[in-house]
């Protein structure tokens, strides 16, 4: 636990109790809500001198329901940038420039997050520029068409890499409903239509760049006091929105196996993809944690699939996976890189062998080193400011305020039963999509 | 015990230049650099070895490489490969190897209740790495992979790696640190043996510890580290970089329809060099890794929509995991100046090589205007704490102005920035900067045509995407750009396939 005290927060208008420091995690976290609905925590750590400032807002391309518009929250992740009446976009990047911050953001399936990592005593400022721009954003159809080229351009970076397009026709392939079917970047074929989507972009902002959907954190050598206090004045002014979220709609069960192969136009290793749909990335879940330990054991170098793959029969180069990263049903993911085509057969099978074995796990052991793992893991996440508010925003995203801890009880939960009980429930033909990808036959490797 | 750890050091470590190593320096015990931080609630264990890739033998290409890796993933002292594995699991952390042409790190981050099992397994794994055949075996296959097929599939890495070994032909710089694909299946235990007992020396070796560990246990680092040999290792001579005149244009023909770029030249500086903050802040300006503030990333990117991004670099950068800030380990005695060009539609290929030497250009020629200067100034017055923000971060950065004597940004950036003015920055860039000599690496899917459109000195004209149209200005513009001459002489263009290019 951190010898940092906590400060003591002065009434104002801001609701809300302040939260005791959670037991699991090593910092005080300060929490607020503001009267428009958003969320704020201030997480002094020791950081000389440095802070992070995140907002996190929970949209992504899971909200991206509309035909013709997938894409649509990662660019607008990039329009951000373009300032308010107040602050032009040339001007508000000459002020960040001269704020020295280290600034950037990302979109994913659940959440753009908006990111910094700033001189402490400049927050107040940067704060105060990033609230302008939620609320006062000022967009021209010049901005939109010009942007749309980046995007494009982004896109064009990605399509060369062939793990991704091995991702992009899992997720695709595994979902019929379910806006996790396309990737983030979105469809080749909306990417070329953004050059005209200014009225869109509005209207997204409209309706869900709103403060309920918002959550900011700062993290670092800060006092919570004096952040809450510029947070209070630059964000209450930010009305709530008025129109509903987009329903997303829900991913029917899937009824048998899934597959197809993908033929790559340039050498490099086959590769082979299964996905296995299992429940949404809740922390207070028991299955996802229980799904969640299983992946470590799973995937880690020490477990039976690397040993099988990697070392005894040395098939690949690689085998990796991870569990549900997202807030709604997604994929167990496992995937592996071969060193020859001609063994994808046997590879897929040793995963999917290797994974059902763990319908008869009972190794008690094994399960607390896991555990002990994913605790050392997170402790050593969250040794910079920067690295804290990611972790602790991602958490929250899925958990709310309290996640950090909810988690951390609902790993401690998992007993061996439970693993073996999920690998059953999930890991079966039923729900799995497998996608292979294949060289060019005369491919030789670019030797 | 014999407390053999010193807080403060005197650099004695090998320089990359021809003379002995002298006898005091060959005997003296590993050099231990502390950082200590009781508070802190992980401990950081480092090292930087002087056995990089231009410590490899010609027709031993990826030797250094292989062995580094090697030290962490080929068991170490009573530990098999897999029993490093079973220790390192729970503690839910893994050895860090980053290898570049003059350097190896070696590190490993652990939470502070593992302290004594972490300094055991990060001491054997530098002093008594076992180099069991199985595993040399699997790291050599990998290593075949990552200079075929995993280039293959990266192109934006390919391009570095053309570049390089282009500049650097026939010099230790000149293979891609992986190695070679022809060369390395024959490399077997005895020869990473040899190459560890040549260069792993107590003199070649610099070690940190920071973060949470106690002075006994810095006391134990140091004694474990009196292993190593204390033996001079075989030199270095390293040559001038290769001379070339004028510019010279390598399309690297691809499957994929864009084309992006790498083009630069060996440079003068370095960060002994009395011009280097000076530069330092002037690259800042002219394009810093993955920032949007830079001049070419406004033309080409914010105000044409071009590509994802457009960067330029006063030394080999390598971006350290996701961030965008710079790995350390990574220092070079012989820098070189470089820009590094996002891909494009290939219908744009030739335009943005043009759009981008233009901006280099007038940067060489005009430098920066006061306000530029004045608004990067106080940039970096900021952005120069966010360097490091963790204890690792910062023992890194001590450790690599140790090993190459070369000063500490963290310590000395902040200073030197603040005392430049304006004259003092475009004098150095004039003196500086010369972009006369150029290499230029295409990765595109239409080497031919980039080839012909680039020498044939007929205008390119940049393509907008559907519905974009430019202003009056950016129109002027854009016309004087698709009409730049780069100056590439038709015998000085070449083409050639991806395929086989590290063999």
């Amino acid at each position: 636990m951190s010898t940092l005290s906590l400060a003591f927060f002065v009434g104002n208008a801001l609701a809300g109790d302040p939260a005791p420091a959670d037991p699991a995690f090593p910092y005080p976290i300060e929490t607020r809500t503001l009267a428009n609905g958003l969320t704020a925590h201030v997480v002094p750590m020791p950081s000389p001198g440095v802070a992070a400032v995140y907002v996190w807002m929970t949209v992504g391309s899971r909200d991206e329901i509309d035909a013709g518009r997938t894409g649509f929250a990662h660019f607008f992740e990039h329009l951000f940038f373009y300032g308010t009446p107040t602050l032009a976009g040339k001007d508000r990047e000459q002020t960040i420039v001269r704020l020295g911050a280290d600034e950037n953001a990302y979109t994913w399936n659940d959440e753009t997050v908006y990111h910094a990592v700033i001189a402490a005593d400049r927050v107040p400022e940067y704060l105060a520029i990033q609230a302008d721009v939620f609320q006062h954003l000022t967009l021209t159809d010049a901005d939109v068409r010009r942007e749309s080229g980046a995007v494009y351009g982004e896109w064009r970076k990605g399509s060369s890499n062939p793990d991704q397009k091995v991702s992009e026709t899992l997720w695709d392939l595994a979902f019929d409903v379910h806006t996790y079917g396309h990737d983030t970047i979105g469809w080749e074929a909306d990417i070329k239509a953004m050059p005209t989507a200014f009225e869109y972009a509005m209207a997204f902002h409209a309706r869900l760049y709103r403060p309920e959907n918002a959550r900011v954190l700062v993290v670092g050598d800060v006092k919570p006091d004096a952040v809450f206090a510029e947070i209070e004045k630059d964000f209450a002014p930010w009305q709530r929105g008025t129109e509903a979220r987009p329903v997303i709609p829900v991913e029917p069960p899937q009824k048998g196996l899934r597959s197809v192969n993908v033929d790559w136009p340039s050498p490099t290793g086959a590769k082979v993809a299964l996905g296995w749909k299992v429940p949404g990335n809740v922390p207070s879940d028991a299955d996802n944690a229980a799904l969640a330990l299983l992946a470590e054991m799973l995937f880690a170098d020490t477990g039976a699939l690397n040993k099988r793959l990697v070392d005894d029969e040395k098939l690949v180069y690689e085998v990796t996976g991870f569990s549900n990263y997202f807030v709604d049903p997604g994929l167990f993911v496992a995937d592996a890189t071969l060193k020859e085509p001609g063994d994808l057969a046997k590879v897929r099978d040793v995963i999917k062998e290797e994974a059902v074995k763990f319908g008869a796990f009972s190794d008690a052991a094994l399960l607390d080193k896991t555990r002990e793992r994913m605790r050392n893991l997170g402790l050593l996440a969250i040794d910079d400011p920067d690295e804290t508010a990611e972790a602790l925003g991602r958490l929250m995203r899925r958990g709310g305020t309290d996640a950090w801890g909810v988690w951390d009880a609902s790993l401690r939960a998992v007993t061996p039963m439970d693993v073996a009980r999920v690998a059953k429930a999930y890991l079966v033909d039923d729900g799995l999509t497998i996608v292979t990808l294949t060289p060019p036959a005369d491919a030789g490797g670019a030797q | 015990m014999r407390a053999v750890w010193m807080l403060a050091l005197v650099g004695c470590g090998p320089k990359i230049e021809p003379g002995a190593v002298k006898a005091d320096a060959v005997a003296a015990p590993v050099r231990v650099l502390a950082q200590p931080d009781s508070t802190a609630p992980v401990v950081y264990l480092q090292a930087v070895i002087a056995a990089g890739s231009a410590y490899d033998r010609p027709g031993e290409e990826g030797l250094a490489a292989l062995t580094a890796r090697a030290l962490v993933e080929a068991g170490a002292g009573e530990r098999s490969f897999a029993a490093v594995k079973d220790a390192l699991y729970p503690l839910g952390t893994g050895f860090e190897v980053v290898v570049d042409r003059e350097w190896v790190s070696v590190r490993l981050a652990c939470p502070k209740a593992y302290t004594a099992q972490c300094l055991s397994l990060f001491t054997d794994a530098l002093t008594k790495p076992r180099f069991d055949e199985a595993d040399v075996t699997r790291l050599r296959e990998a290593a075949i992979y990552d200079v075929t097929d995993g280039l293959a599939s990266d192109e934006e890495a390919l391009a570095h790696e053309v570049l390089e070994g282009w500049l650097y032909e026939g010099h230790p710089y000149g293979h891609p640190v992986s190695g070679r694909a022809g060369v390395l299946p024959t490399f077997d235990r005895e020869d990473l043996l040899r190459f560890y007992g040549d260069r792993y020396v107590r003199s070649a070796v610099l070690v940190g510890a920071g973060g949470g560990l106690d002075g006994a246990q810095l006391v134990d680092l140091g004694a474990r580290l009196q292993t190593l040999p204390a033996k001079a290792a075989p030199e270095l001579v390293m040559m001038a970089a290769p001379k070339f005149e004028g510019r010279h244009l390598l399309a690297v023909d691809t499957e994929t329809p864009v084309t992006g770029y790498a083009l630069g030249v060996p440079f003068a500086v370095d960060r002994n060099h009395a011009d280097w903050p000076a530069l330092f802040l002037a690259y800042t300006a002219l394009g810093e890794h993955r920032q949007s503030h830079g001049r070419l990333f406004r033309e080409l990117r914010t105000d044409r929509g071009l590509n994802y991004g457009d960067y330029a670099y006063l030394e080999r950068f390598v971006q350290r995991g996701w961030s965008s800030m710079p790995e350390q380990g990574v220092l070079r005695s012989q820098p070189m100046t470089y820009l590094w060009l996002r891909p494009t539609g290939v219908e744009n290929g030739a335009f943005l090589l043009k759009g981008a030497v233009d901006e280099w250009e007038r940067f060489a020629k005009d430098g920066l205007t006061e306000p530029e200067f004045k608004d990067i100034q106080q940039y970096l017055g900021g952005r120069l704490r966010l360097l490091a923000t963790d204890p690792g971060r910062r023992l890194a950065y001590a450790l690599d102005a140790e090993a190459t004597h070369t000063p500490n940004l963290l310590e000395v950036m902040p200073d030197a920035i603040a005392k430049l003015d304006l004259a003092t920055v475009n004098a150095a860039i004039a003196r500086d900067v010369h972009l006369e000599d150029l290499r230029i690496v295409a990765v595109t899917g239409d080497a031919d045509g980039l080839v012909k459109a680039l020498v044939e000195d007929s205008p390119t004209p940049i393509v907008y995407a559907d519905g974009i149209v430019p202003d009056e200005a950016h129109s002027a513009r854009d016309l004087e750009l698709a009409s730049k001459d780069l100056g590439i002489a038709t015998e000085n263009a070449k083409r050639r396939d991806a395929e086989g290019i590290f063999k």
